[in-house]
């Protein structure tokens, strides 16, 4: 029976990690087992060649265009969608503040001698208060965003996410309230999943359970993020590892690449 | 007759028949290949599509992602475990009454396939394919447009060779034709360098387009040819309505004559879906390249006049260019037609929205032959009223699918305007007729003509 405080923590750092990490991997494995499975060899028409500059310009475009049609048609959707929810709130949240580089340094393996640690450079601090003054005294900022980590800190990045959260439910809701068919309860669960994920690891890192309620409010944390894990290949959360890639190569091979569209 | 009765067999708007679902579910998933399942399983619903498209514009339910969850519903109820086992709670449903099957063509025929949410989309997700996957299962159940399985079946049985009003317009084509070469016409010639490829619609619709890329082809001095007969109505229109089957008869008995005049290249008159079918499809069709190349006109036209083989005289009309889905975004022919019109006119002017991201007229993909008018014009012409084998559903669904239709044109109008051309030049006679219908219902006044017509009116010499 695994109780609060330090043993939620210990349970969820070692025991449920590695089932985590097992069901991560079968899920992997098995999304990308259908992919092959419905692979199909076929004949292709010869393609149009515009030259290697056009395609590598294709290549640029073809990731960058969703994003500048949707600051020109869509911009609160590209403000809060884009800019606050992933490039400048969940992104640099998960993978560059101080204590999420530690935890990955620690866990993950070298790949090619390289750990996962020498990302510390571009590593963001956790509070905004410490982040002021640093820049107040001009002493110790490590980081290589300069005074910039008074935006670039655990603290902002984690309201803008939030607030972002917040905003993609309540629209979400008012569009299912219209009858909108392609909202669905697992567009809410995902949401509400990342903002529980948050909310603990912002309690944690501010330490507003005391006691043993810090290791609790830990331990949820990582449980949450850990059930993020799990549901990565099976839910919409896969668009990060694999979708967003994949559709957007298979986009460029097939417009710009094969029929030469500029 | 005999036609007319198979196409009253095979349409039904008012019953639902379970085995003609369960039969055309299972052509809608023979469908599914692994670029399909990317476009089926890895939409976030962000819904960065939707203002893409010309009728999200009519409205907010007729937006890219919301149509493509009727295909995704069907999907995870028959491929997926989560589908099978939890079905309603992960969405995952097969349509289940004759209701189910109305709401699902509204969506399906609220769509062009213009390929204007793939661009956009930040996943590169193209839901006007699983629209059309959609389509297909619709088709199997009889929920297909009369005109459009009418098309279909005419081209498919060869039957509109013998309707007198189709290939009246066929024959005074070709006349005028070479009353403007003044000469015969090089029909069925083996082994020419290029087989101008008009279709029956083209003569139609677009007759002076026809007549303008053989005035073209003989200023080139080119070594060419054509068919003696059209080599379908608009090949493959059996796209339209998601018919795989009747894509490859059609596309198949297409090779076969040109495979036996053996020309090097083929030329397309018409930009809309043809191009795309002939130049992309056609090898995955029929499982092998063909031993020619297809070409639309302006490509050949745009190597020409770099080759120095034809020479225009140069303009100042206030014109522009619309690129019609199917040839731009879809068939990659951006850079050729904006090269050519600048070329020939000082007063050229890009629309606001051009290339690849240019706004749809909102007539593909048969919305713009759902129409009173169209079917009158047809009906007149096939000696029979398609209105009388429709039932009152299908009268209320076109009905409908006209409004909507009349609607999503407004925003390409305003793009034209603020262009301020006088003049729109395109090359497929649905846009032609689109932009015509959105002048008069909006302007500005502008004058639409085919790229070829247009350039034949501005040969030097």
């Amino acid at each position: 029976m695994v109780g609060l405080g330090p043993d939620l923590y210990v349970f969820a750092k070692e025991t449920m990690f590695q089932v985590a990490l097992v069901v991560f991997v079968f899920g992997v494995v098995y999304r990308l087992f259908r992919f092959l499975v419905f692979w199909r060899k076929v004949v292709k028409a010869e393609a149009r060649s515009r030259g290697a500059g056009k395609r590598i310009a294709g290549f640029f475009k073809t990731f960058l265009d969703p994003i500048i049609e949707a600051f020109k048609n869509q911009p609160l959707e590209g403000l809060v969608g884009l800019l606050a929810l992933h490039l400048i709130g969940l992104i640099p949240l998960i993978f560059l503040m101080d204590q999420h580089i530690e935890s990955f340094n620690e866990i993950l393996p070298k790949i090619g001698g390289l750990s996962y640690g020498v990302l510390a450079p571009l590593s963001v601090p956790l509070g905004l208060t410490e982040a002021v003054t640093a820049v107040q005294q001009g002493l110790t900022i490590t980081s290589s965003w300069g005074p910039l980590i008074i935006v670039l800190n655990g603290d902002v990045l984690a309201t803008l996410a939030l607030i972002a959260i917040g905003y993609k439910i309540g629209v979400k809701l008012m569009e299912r309230g219209r009858g909108i068919q392609h909202i669905r309860i697992g567009d809410f669960l995902a949401l509400i999943l990342l903002a529980g994920i948050i909310l603990f690891g912002f309690i944690a890192a501010h330490h507003l359970w005391s006691g043993s309620g810090y290791w609790t409010a830990l331990g949820i944390h990582i449980l949450l993020a850990e059930i993020l894990l799990m549901a990565l290949p099976f839910t919409k959360f896969w668009h990060f590892v694999f979708g967003y890639w994949y559709g957007k190569l298979h986009e460029w091979y097939d417009l710009r690449v094969t029929k030469g569209a500029t | 007759m005999e036609a007319f009765k198979k196409i009253i067999e095979m349409v039904e708007w008012e019953a639902f028949h379970k085995d003609r679902l369960e039969t055309g579910i299972k052509r809608m998933m023979s469908r599914v290949d692994v670029v399909a399942l990317h476009f089926l399983e890895n939409c976030v619903s962000c819904a960065l599509c939707k203002t893409a498209c010309p009728y999200y514009y009519v409205d907010e339910k007729y937006s890219p992602v919301n149509k493509a969850e009727e295909a995704r519903k069907i999907y995870r109820k028959e491929l997926t475990f989560a589908g099978k086992i939890l079905g309603p709670l992960v969405h995952a449903r097969k349509p289940g009454s004759a209701e189910d099957l109305d709401r699902i063509a509204e969506f399906a025929y609220a769509c062009t396939n213009c390929g204007a949410c793939y661009t956009t989309c930040p996943f590169g997700i193209d839901s006007g394919v699983l629209i059309n996957h959609v389509r297909t299962m619709l088709t199997t159940t009889g929920r297909v447009p009369t005109i459009l399985q009418a098309f279909e079946m005419a081209e498919l049985t060869g039957m509109y060779l013998q309707v007198p009003g189709l290939m009246q317009a066929w024959e005074e084509t070709m006349k005028k034709a070479a009353e403007a070469i003044g000469r015969e016409l090089p029909f069925d010639k083996e082994g020419a360098e290029i087989m101008l490829f008009p279709t029956l619609i083209d003569t139609l619709f677009t007759p002076g387009a026809v007549i303008g890329a053989i005035k073209l082809l003989d200023k080139m001095g080119a070594d060419w040819t054509l068919p003696s007969k059209p080599l379908g109505v608009r090949p493959p229109i059996a796209t339209v309505i998601g018919d795989t089957e009747g894509v490859k008869a059609q596309l198949g008995k297409v090779h076969e004559y040109l495979e036996k005049m053996k020309p090097k290249k083929v030329v397309l008159v018409d930009g809309g879906f043809v191009y795309p079918a002939m130049r992309w499809k056609m090898a995955t069709v029929l499982g092998k390249r063909p031993g020619y190349k297809v070409l639309h006109l302006v490509e050949l036209v745009y190597g020409a006049l770099r080759e120095g083989k034809l020479k225009l005289a140069t303009t100042d009309d206030k014109v522009t260019w619309h690129s019609p889905c199917q040839l731009g975004r879809r068939g990659g022919v951006i850079l050729e037609p904006e090269e050519v019109m600048r070329r020939l006119s000082n007063g050229y002017r890009p629309l606001p929205h051009h290339g690849l991201h240019t706004f749809c007229c909102g007539g593909g993909a048969g919305m713009g032959c759902m129409t009173r008018d169209m079917h009158e014009m047809m009906g007149k012409l096939l000696g029979a009223s398609l209105y009388d084998l429709m039932g009152d559903k299908e009268k209320r669904f076109l009905d409908a699918a006209e409004r909507r239709y009349r609607l999503s044109i407004k925003r390409k109008m305003e793009d034209i305007e603020q262009s301020g051309a006088e003049i729109v030049v395109t090359a497929c006679p649905v846009c032609i007729h689109t932009i015509e219908l959105g002048a008069q219902l909006y302007g500005p006044k502008v004058k639409v003509v085919h790229l070829a017509e247009y350039l034949s009116e501005h040969l030097e010499g």
